[in-house]
């Protein structure tokens, strides 16, 4: 018996000590992602200009195109961003990611595709499993807006280029949509081309407050011509949408690791539970044994 | 006169970089430098890296290094939307000679590969940085 409980006390030593990691892991993910969320919240107020200045162009009376919002009659090759951690321990946030690419992939399996890579763990997974293109070495949680322009007009080049050139004619990013706390949810979106209201491209972009800068843009000077503004803004535009992507995928893995290390360590906690009920039990048993033996041995002698 | 003074903001993608009111703006326009002062007329125009200058009600102007973007001018107020924003004291000097000596060598070489544009936005970005490092009397 004395070895069974020594076992035991073992085990429960070794369970709180994993607790206590898993308890420090989910008190570090939870102070990064309320920096993470920070950081989202900051590039709002940018992000909402740019909409609004996309669609006081749009209203205006000239309908404006540029080649990054002009989608090709037959798409021979397309780019797919992947964006992943570069740490594991963040529960199924990483296998979500790769089980919507491979979805996405079955659903244009007709097209030859590039695959580019940002996060250590999609490239190891990628690794092993098909061609990567490109592998973005980059440490996610360190990504700027810089790099995320400069990703954002690598991959206009790649488009402008057209697939018969060794480019492509569409780009895609897959990413985890940070919802809320609670809620991520994995996505594609299509970078290029730009269309719809995601660049503000189609003047019938049909919020509220869209109708406004509609009537305002007849008496707002435009300097240089709305063309070249419009010229400007698109890969603005882009670059920012590159960086929301990368921002809600880092506050999206900090949460999922959250719920991850909080799952853990509830379960360490139960786990030690159980634990502590056996090893008491043992030592009560040993303990009667005892007694036992010791009142045996009195009778014995009387 | 507080009539005189209107709301200014910088934003960047990453934050509000500066908020305020002001009573005149020297801005880095696409096709020049150019002022704006209280009751400027409706205006949407496009920014290139560079300097910009705004006086505080106090009657002392602040100097920041802008990346490029777009301004907006309001009845309400100006609103600037830019790459980066970094007040005079916050310039990276030494990042920014040696992005200008690499920009420069790029804008120079014959090299078919260099992307001569994007050499000189380069370029634009880290003169920009280093004459607002360099402007004296102001902050």
């Amino acid at each position: 018996m004395a070895q069974g409980m020594k076992e035991l006390r073992r085990r429960i030593r070794s369970v709180t000590s994993i607790q206590k990691i898993t308890r420090a892991m989910e008190m570090v993910a939870t102070t990064r992602l309320r920096r993470m969320q920070g950081k989202a919240e900051g590039a709002r107020p940018y992000a909402d200009a740019i909409k609004a200045f996309s669609a006081l162009l749009a209203g205006g009376a000239v309908k404006l195109s540029s080649p990054l919002t002009t989608a090709r009659a037959k798409v021979g090759r397309i780019a797919v961003l992947v964006i992943s951690s570069d740490r594991g321990l963040c529960g199924a946030y990483n296998a979500n990611v790769f089980r919507k690419v491979s979805a996405f992939l079955g659903e244009k399996k007709d097209v030859p595709l590039d695959l580019y890579t940002l996060g250590k763990k999609a490239r190891t997974h990628y690794a092993r499993r098909m061609a990567i293109k490109h592998a973005y070495l980059d440490e996610v949680e360190k990504l700027g807006f810089r790099r995320a322009r400069e990703i954002a007009r690598e991959m206009t080049d790649l488009f402008l280029k057209g697939s018969e050139a060794g480019g492509v004619d569409e780009a895609y990013v897959v990413f985890t949509r940070f919802v809320s706390v609670g809620k991520q949810v994995t996505t594609v979106d299509r970078l290029l081309p730009i269309t719809g209201d995601a660049g503000g491209a189609a003047p019938n972009a049909g919020d509220a407050g869209a109708a406004k800068p509609a009537q305002a843009s007849a008496q707002i000077l435009l300097e240089p011509s709305p063309q070249e503004l419009f010229d400007q803004l698109m890969p603005k535009s882009l670059a920012m949408r590159t960086f929301a992507a990368m921002l809600d995928s880092m506050a999206s893995e900090q949460a999922a690791r959250r719920m991850a290390m909080k799952a853990a360590t509830d379960a360490a906690g139960e786990m030690i539970g159980t634990l502590t009920r056996k090893y008491n039990r043992a030592r009560q048993e040993t303990i009667t044994k005892e007694l036992l033996d010791i009142v045996g041995g009195a009778e014995a002698l009387a | 006169m507080a009539s005189t003074a209107f709301d200014f903001e910088v934003i960047t993608p990453e934050g509000h970089a500066f908020r305020g009111r002001v009573t005149a703006l020297r801005l880095p326009g696409r096709k020049g430098n150019f002022g704006v002062l209280a009751r400027h007329a409706p205006l949407v125009g496009a920014l290139d890296a560079g300097v910009l200058r705004a006086k505080g009600e106090d009657g002392k102007e602040k100097a920041f290094a802008i990346g490029e973007g777009f301004v907006e001018v309001r009845r309400g107020g100006v609103r600037a939307l830019v790459d980066f924003c970094n007040a005079k004291g916050k310039v990276d000097v030494a990042r920014a000679e040696k992005a200008m000596s690499r920009a420069k060598e790029r804008a120079r070489s014959r090299d078919a590969k260099v992307d001569h544009a994007r050499a000189e936005a380069a370029l634009k970005r880290a003169l920009a940085r280093l004459s607002t490092s360099r402007l004296t009397g102001l902050d």
